[in-house]
Parts: structure tokens; sequence; C-alpha cells
């Protein structure tokens, strides 16, 4: 039994052949071009995909404004070889602003030396904030308001009862229950 | 018209199948060549270098040289004469102020089909977003564009850009970029694989889809059967 191990007609290898025709076999490509249907095929195709372009090109318009390019030069950023120096520049520069910026704070006061002295005011400061803290959680009403606070209400003071409960409508209340 | 199906094809072909006495054939699928004045491409890459060491003048020939050609590349994506000049100014601005930083003049092509490309999906990104609140209208994109309506060769046109944009919205994304590339801009596989990222095999894989799409497509094949010799 004998095989033809000659190439058969594609389609496929057509196509391959327009899409790339060194990614086909010399046998394959050899066939393609003497084979009159294959070729045919492919010069249909391939005779459609040119005009398609040559088409495109003639029916789009052409571009009628000129294009401005902008006055100065190509930014400095983009230079070759620029690039680590604007880097180590930039870098350079921000650290002199930020020590710049930290000895003008320290000159102006903003920033003083702290002492041991210094350290214990603060503590001390501390300290009485601390109590008056605990006293107010003791007793939270301020002064003014202790006076008349439940507890002190509670003891007798007919100043506050008279205040509250005039007289003279104790006495109508009682003279109307007596009617 | 020679369409038909992939075993009906075949059969076909065996029958007809001939030897080797058959003329060669000579066919070309290029497309416009719209920067012939590079054909040597040392010419191209030195003026690359030129315009990357700051000469201004260098940088203008290639604006000269690449403004038709990135300008259809645009208008073949978006449609839009006004948007695509306003890209194709954006476009060239970018590269101005990048040259400096492109190493290899050789990839000047795809880098610059790159920038335009990325432009272009900007544009589109925000007019869909722009989409979600106005209503958009062909005819008000093209107001202002009256000759392109009254032109003898509109309906041609009309006819033929319907086809086409029919033809690539029933193809995938990234078969569509790629067929766009390769037969609309004129870019080699090489230069594709660049634009877009991706190895030459999966341009190649692309292409190869959308050819074979192409081919079975009835619309456009017909349109452009007319005129085949």
């Amino acid at each position: 039994m004998s095989h033809d191990k000659r190439p058969q007609c594609d389609i496929g290898q057509v196509i391959r052949s327009i899409v790339d025709e060194n990614d086909l076999s010399p046998e394959h490509l050899r066939h393609i071009e003497e084979c009159p249907v294959c070729s045919e095929e492919r010069r249909i195709l391939a005779g459609r995909l040119g005009l398609l372009g040559r088409r495109a090109a003639e029916y789009s318009p052409l571009p009628a404004r000129r294009i401005v390019l902008p006055q100065e030069d190509h930014p400095l950023l983009l230079r070759p070889g620029s690039g680590w120096r604007l880097a180590f520049g930039t870098a350079a520069g921000f650290a002199a602003v930020v020590l710049a910026a930290a000895w003008i704070m320290f000159r102006a006061g903003f920033v003083t030396p702290v002492s041991h002295l210094d350290v214990a005011g603060e503590m001390a400061r501390d300290e009485a904030l601390m109590a008056e803290i605990s006293m107010l959680e003791e007793n939270p009403l301020p002064e003014a308001y202790r006076d008349i606070s439940p507890e002190i209400i509670s003891e007798t003071d007919e100043d506050i009862f008279d205040f509250i409960v005039p007289v003279s409508s104790l006495d109508r209340w009682s003279r109307g229950k007596e009617a | 018209m020679f369409r038909v199906g992939r075993s009906q094809w075949r059969e076909r072909a065996d029958a007809a199948c001939m030897p080797a006495d058959v003329e060669r054939m000579s066919v070309s699928v290029e497309p416009v060549d719209h920067a012939a004045e590079f054909r040597d491409p040392s010419d191209l890459a030195a003026l690359v270098e030129k315009a990357a060491a700051g000469d201004r003048l260098a940088f203008e020939r290639l604006v000269d040289s690449y403004h038709g050609r990135i300008f259809s590349m645009v208008y073949y994506r978006i449609m839009s004469r006004m948007d695509a000049e306003d890209i194709t100014q954006d476009v060239f601005v970018k590269a101005f102020g990048g040259i400096g930083s492109l190493k290899n003049p050789e990839l000047f092509r795809p880098w610059l089909y790159r920038i335009a490309l990325n432009a272009v999906n900007d544009f589109l990104r925000k007019k869909r977003l722009r989409s979600i609140f106005t209503v958009f209208t062909r005819e008000q994109e093209d107001a202002g564009f009256a000759e392109r309506r009254t032109g003898p060769d509109y309906l041609e046109r009309k006819e033929f850009w319907d086809s086409l944009s029919k033809f690539l919205s029933r193809i995938s994304a990234s078969e569509r970029e790629v067929f766009r590339q390769r037969f609309l801009d004129g870019l080699s596989i090489r230069e594709i694989s660049q634009v877009m990222g991706k190895n030459e095999s999966t341009i190649k894989t692309h292409l190869y889809r959308a050819v074979e799409k192409f081919r079975r497509e009835t619309e456009l094949s017909m349109l452009l059967q007319e005129e085949m010799p």
C-alpha cells in the first residue's frame, strides 16, 4: 500500500500562507503556488484583503489640521540619561528643604530643648489635673449647684419650702379642705 | 466567485490539482504604504535618533511622514473626522514629549502606533461613559461634515464603511484589532505584536481566525469582488 505524501488542498494552508508565508513548509508553499485552485483562492482572498486596505485609505478623509508641537524642547525628564540625575536632584532638594524648615522652626522657638525642670513641672501639672479629675468624679456638680442638690434639699430648709410651696397657697388649700 | 465550504472546497481543489507547469503567482496583501519615504529602515532610525536627541526639525519630519497614517489609523477606529484630528494632535504631542525615552529607534513605528491605540481606547472609554448621560446620535457626530454626505461617491463610501463595520462587529475584539492593524494600517506581524504586547504566535492565530471569517463574509466580499480584476 502506498501513501501519497504530497500536500493536499486545504483552505487553512491558503489562509496561513496569507497570514505568514514563512509558517508554511516549502512543500505546502509549492503546492499552493502550483495548484490552480489553491493559487486562485489565494489570489482572490489576498486581492480582496489588499483592496480592503486601499479602499479604506481612499474612502477616509485626509487630515485638515496641521500638527502643532509645543514651543519648548523636550521636557528634561524625558531626555535620555537624565532620569537618575533628575531623581537624585529631586531627592537632594527635598532633603534640603526639610532640613531648612527644621532649622528655621528651631531658631524661631517652635522647637526648644527639653530640660529636667520642664519635665518635673509637666509632671506636677499632670498630677494637679488628675486630682481635679478625681474630685469631679466624686462630685460632678459645680460648686454653685451644690446648695440646691437633693442631699441639701432633703434637710429641713424652711426658706426653700416656702419658695416651692408658698404659705398663701397652703392656706387656700387648707381652707378649701375645711370647707 | 469562489465561496464554498471547507470540505466542498477540498473536493473541488483535489479534483483540479495540476502539476508544476502552472505559472507561479504573485499576490500582494500589502495595503498602501504611506511612509514610502522610509524604504530604508536606517533612514528612519537615524531620524528618530536625532529627534530623540532633541532635534526638533527631525521630529517635525517624522510628523510629516506619519501624520496621515496616524490620522487614518485613528479614523478607522472612531469614524469621526473631528475627533480623529484632535486625537492625532494629542498623539504627536505625547510622542514629542516621550521620544527621548525611546531607547531603540527601530521600534519607533510600533511605539507611535501604541500611543495612538491607547489614545483611541481612552477616547472610546470616555465616549462610552458620556453616552450614559447624554443621548448621542450619529447625525450629531457627523454634523459639520456635510461634504461627506453630498459628494458623488458618498453612497459608495457609506456602503463600504457600513459593510466593514458590520464585519468587524461580528469578530472578537482581539481579532478585530489585529485585522485592522494588518490590513488597514499595514503593520507587519512583528510590529503588531509590539503594539499589542503579545507574542507573534498569538497575533497570527487571531489574524488567521479573522481572515477565515473575512473569507466567509458575504456582503463585504461582494462589494470588493465587484472591483476585483
